[in-house]
């Protein structure tokens, strides 16, 4: 169905979001060391930065054919659904969390 | 005989002699009866007789009235086996003693207290059934919600546990699609898909019981071959069939075409009534038949197998039910999903059975048969908007859409978008459900009030089952799920903007 203008269209799209990922990872991460500073004082409410920045990355990554980074992120984004309004086992949480870093890792290395 | 004062004599006509039965008696200042009168001349009491002295009962009363201006009133005394009211006049001697015969309205009287009394017992017992009953009432609500929390946390963990399953699932798919890609003269990836397909069933079986009647989970239909589909069973079953000796047969009339419905919900319908054939089947056949005319899939799964008595042919479709006395190692689930699936289809499902002789199961499902014209969908032209608070995405499907020939217009949040709308009344809105500032349903639910002709698709990151029950679903034309499958964007565009146009 796509036309190969169409693909080269996409491929450019591409090239943009993956310019972006460097800076979306730069916020997954604020938002977990506010998440650990919030855990570490009691608090267990969702963050709903990270949520927000977890859900785009899960509803988009899929999209521009990032499949194994939009799989990752939507682990993350089904975990904080399912534990809301709390996030959940925070070592459970980490452990996604670390998983879609190193998915974006990856998705920023092989665009290198 | 001294004349009663004329006030006495009033009191005895008014209150007195106006009743039956009584016996006046004029006593002296000795206290002995100086006369005797009867109203009733055999009612007689012990002890009352002219010149015979008062019995010391009644003496006592006509001392303690005597000498009072008004007359005095003794109620309920008892003499011999009567209960009588005494009335003294003794304001002057003699004095006059009437006994007014009482003895049934005292007995009355008691057995009206008695059922006073009895009443206040069992209204005490009452209050005590209400309040035991009101505290039951109470617990009653409690376990029905704990039930409640227990029933919902635990479609919840099947429902994860399956999705969970998926992904392995679809996986193991996958990499046997590539397989038989490589090595098309193999006959086991194949298998393994079907195997694979197998597995899915009882994964999307335990999803729909999860789902336990959620009539918002969308059918996704598809354009598949129903030969490919008839090989498929025919395959995944063939060895468990040729393990019992029994004939197994899967037909398809009037030959090969492409149809468009749920594949996978088909597919699972077809595996649930065929397993189901053959796990009570020991000896003799089973044959599949699939047809399709008028705008109608027959599926017909008939065997030689117990049978099913008539008392149980509602029960069986019960979940986690087994009947007769055959194999019970099934989940028991599976009738009851291919009837909620054939329902959800909008198709029927019948059983005719005979114990000992065998069972056919027929299920009828509206669809059309899919031709190589009719899918040759025609260039997109129009005004579409595209609502995501993700900027990524509309960046994307900006790109793509106008490259289809769209004019494409985005909103970043619910405000944005209906400023566009008013603006640009696109006969075509695409919304993601979950908006930073809302809810997309509400929104194109909104648009759709102000433009009937609207035609409105739903994008959904978390999965169109993410509705979850009691959401309305009303004036949405699709739901799609990120990553979304540009060539099902595509004809899902067409079909919208060829509604728009056809709306009325």
């Amino acid at each position: 169905m796509l036309s190969e203008r169409a693909k080269k269209l996409i491929a450019r799209q591409q090239r943009i979001y993956l310019e972006s990922m460097p800076s979306k990872k730069l916020a997954i991460e604020r938002c977990m060391r506010q998440v650990r500073a919030a855990l570490q004082s009691g608090e267990t409410g969702l963050c709903e930065d990270l949520f927000q920045h977890v859900h785009r990355l899960a509803g988009s990554a899929g999209s521009y054919g990032f499949e194994a980074l939009g799989q990752a992120a939507s682990l993350v984004d089904r975990y904080l659904i399912a534990n809301s309004p709390g996030m959940g086992n925070p070592a459970e949480l980490e452990v996604k969390l670390q998983k879609l870093l190193t998915e974006i890792d990856n998705v920023i290395q092989a665009g290198d | 005989m001294r004349r009663i004062s004329k006030r006495a004599s009033q009191y005895l006509r008014d209150e007195l002699l106006n009743r039956q039965r009584f016996i006046a008696l004029e006593v002296n200042a000795q206290r002995k009866i100086v006369s005797v009168n009867r109203s009733t001349p055999e009612w007689k009491l012990p002890g009352l007789n002219r010149g015979s002295e008062l019995p010391e009962s009644l003496s006592s009363l006509v001392e303690a009235a005597f000498g009072a201006d008004e007359p005095s009133v003794f109620h309920y005394v008892e003499v011999g086996d009567f209960i009588v009211d005494v009335h003294v006049i003794a304001d002057a001697t003699p004095a006059n003693v009437v006994l007014h015969d009482v003895t049934k309205a005292h007995a009355i009287e008691q057995a009206l207290q008695q059922k006073a009394h009895d009443n206040s017992l069992l209204s005490d017992q009452l209050k005590a059934l209400n309040q035991e009953l009101s505290e039951l009432n109470q617990e009653l609500v409690l376990r029905r919600r704990q039930a409640e929390k227990a029933s919902n946390a635990k479609s919840r963990f099947i429902a994860s546990m399956s999705h969970e399953f998926r992904s392995p699932i679809a996986s193991i798919m996958g990499y046997a699609d590539r397989l038989h890609t490589d090595f098309p003269d193999s006959e086991h990836p194949a298998a393994l898909q079907r195997a694979s397909w197998h597995l899915l069933t009882l994964v999307e079986n335990l999803l729909e019981q999860a789902r336990d009647g959620d009539d918002t989970v969308q059918l996704n239909p598809t354009r598949f071959s129903l030969g490919n589909l008839a090989k498929d069973i025919r395959a995944l079953f063939l060895v468990q069939a040729g393990m019992k000796e029994l004939d197994f047969a899967v037909n398809l009339s009037p030959g090969d075409m492409d149809v468009e419905l749920d594949e996978l919900r088909l597919r699972q319908i077809l595996i649930n009534l065929v397993s189901n054939a053959l796990r009570y089947t020991q000896k003799g056949r089973v044959n599949v038949r699939l047809h399709h005319g008028d705008d109608t899939l027959l599926i017909e799964v008939e065997d030689t197998g117990l049978g099913i008595a008539e008392e149980d042919l509602e029960t069986i479709f019960e979940p986690f039910t087994h009947v007769g006395g055959g194999n019970t190692t099934g989940t028991g689930l599976g009738l009851t999903i291919t009837r909620q699936l054939v329902k959800r289809m909008d198709g029927k499902l019948k059983v005719a059975s005979e114990p000992g002789v065998g069972s056919k199961f027929t299920v009828s499902i509206p669809c059309k048969q899919v031709s190589d014209s009719e899918d040759q969908l025609p260039p997109l032209q129009g005004s579409v908007l595209w609502v995501d608070d993700d900027q990524d995405i509309l960046s994307l499907y900006e790109v793509l859409l106008t490259e289809w020939g769209l004019q494409v217009h985005t909103a970043g949040s619910l405000s944005q978008a209906r400023t566009m709308m008013q603006r640009h009344a696109c006969p075509v809105v695409v919304s993601d459900m979950h908006l930073t500032d809302g809810n997309g349903l509400d929104l194109l639910r909104c648009f759709k009030d102000e433009h009937p002709k609207l035609q409105a698709i739903v994008i959904s990151g978390s999965g169109v089952s993410a509705l979850g029950p009691g959401s309305s679903v009303g004036g949405v034309r699709a739901f799609l799920q990120k990553p979304i499958d540009p060539d099902l964007l595509y004809r899902e565009l067409a079909a919208a903007f060829k509604a728009s146009v056809n709306a009325v």
